[in-house]
């Protein structure tokens, strides 16, 4: 009983805080909602984080022990991205130039830290692999490939001149296409191709089936909101423009659609 | 520039599951199944958790839509209501429909405490791959110098 009650308090708890708070801080921007609610959140996410040293009885802090391994790789990726997008041609203060090959070889030690994660050093939890590791490798690497999909496709919908990027988006994805082939044909330290494989096929229904039951919650929200929307009378008619007024409104206008030379 | 509406870039958007497709397709060909007994209920599991606590966040969400409307509760019971009918939906199936649990979890409790377990793994895997797609296409956006909205005009 008090494991469980331990459990309850240093881990399920700051877990159900950690989407809750992060409604309730984007919900508001004034007052002190917000940095209340990111103060509870990030607490939850170290408690969280740390749960397999606080809660060590408890399956479920396998799952912190997860988020704890993989830190420093995201991190790495993380900061790599962002350095190589603020050292871009962007129209806001630009970071030094320097910060480019930085944040290249950062990337790179971020995924090169993962991949060396899955064939030499997994994350050990009770003198094994960790179970949720070996969930979240293919997914990572299956949703990679997916969302490459999305970007190439988007690029070449939505973008103008953009086939030089999609054509470097389509090599990033055959890049994590080779990996993920590898990775479920050679055997790591304590994995092996074949557990792999069956893992990967087992990651593919867990995707499935997120995907779907998200998308469903969402339709019915949709749905509820559209029906009350539909519910609400009609907003009063507002009178006609005076002269006044719409001679205001051409001013606006002619300011801000003729370079302002009016 | 082809319009976003024009029919030849619809095509388009069946790329991303063509490509999942195909990465599939290619694994079974070269490596055949494996070991899949499980899929169904992993799938069960997975569509009946995510189901229930996107219900409960989106419910939550709901107060930030209250706040503009009047605070109406209807839809934050509808929303709620939605969630509890995916809780016990997931309490009822592990329970009785037994073949729904996977063998390492004895109880259903135990099993619905794993399934959330597993979403917050496995979103956060989404996310932190959605996180370097995007990063690495903004790095190859901005390595070119961007054109100008409008031409200077002669």
């Amino acid at each position: 009983m008090e494991d469980f009650l331990q459990a309850a308090l240093l881990f399920w708890l700051p877990l159900i805080c950690l989407p809750f708070g992060t409604v309730l801080a984007l919900s508001r921007k004034e007052g002190r909602r917000p940095v209340i609610s990111w103060s509870v959140v990030f607490l939850a996410f170290i408690m969280i984080l740390f749960s397999w040293v606080t809660v060590p009885a408890s399956d479920s802090s396998a799952g912190g022990h997860l988020l704890l391994s993989i830190i420093g790789p995201t991190i790495l990726m993380g900061l790599g991205c962002f350095m190589i997008i603020f050292t871009g041609k962007i129209p806001v203060r630009r970071l030094p130039e320097p910060a480019r090959p930085v944040g290249l070889l950062s990337l790179i030690l971020g995924v090169s830290w993962l991949v060396m994660m899955h064939f030499s050093s997994p994350p050990i939890w009770r003198h094994q692999v960790n179970p949720y590791w070996l969930v979240w490798w293919p997914t990572f690497l299956l949703s990679v490939i997916l969302l490459s999909s999305f970007v190439i496709g988007a690029l070449l919908m939505v973008g103008e001149n953009r086939r030089k990027e999609a054509s470097l988006m389509v090599v990033f994805g055959l890049l994590f296409l080779g990996l993920l082939l590898a990775v479920i044909n050679m055997d790591g330290t304590f994995t092996t191709a074949e557990e792999m494989r069956s893992h990967l096929w087992l990651v593919s229904a867990d995707i499935l089936g997120t995907v779907i039951g998200t998308l469903i919650a969402v339709v019915i929200v949709a749905t509820v909101v559209t029906k009350y929307e539909k519910s609400l009378p009609e907003p009063n008619t507002v009178l006609e423009l005076t002269a006044e007024e719409k001679e205001l409104l051409l001013t606006h206008l002619g300011n801000n659609l003729e370079g302002g030379n009016k | 520039m082809t319009p976003l509406t024009s029919n030849r870039r619809w095509p388009l958007l069946v790329f991303p599951m063509l490509g999942c497709l195909l990465v599939l397709m290619l694994v079974l060909f070269l490596f055949g199944l494996g070991d899949v007994s499980e899929s169904f209920k992993r799938f069960t599991n997975a569509l009946l958790t995510s189901f229930s606590v996107s219900a409960a966040v989106l419910a939550i969400a709901m107060w930030s839509y209250a706040d503009s409307r009047e605070r109406p509760m209807a839809p934050i019971f509808a929303i709620g209501l939605m969630a509890m009918i995916g809780g016990i939906l997931t309490f009822t199936g592990l329970r009785f429909a037994g073949d729904l649990m996977l063998e390492a979890n004895g109880t259903p409790m135990a099993q619905i405490l794993y399934n959330i377990v597993q979403l917050l793994v496995i979103i956060s895997a989404i996310a932190i791959a959605g996180g370097l797609v995007l990063g690495t296409a903004f790095s190859l956006i901005t390595a070119r110098q961007p054109e100008p909205l409008f031409n200077e005009e002669e």
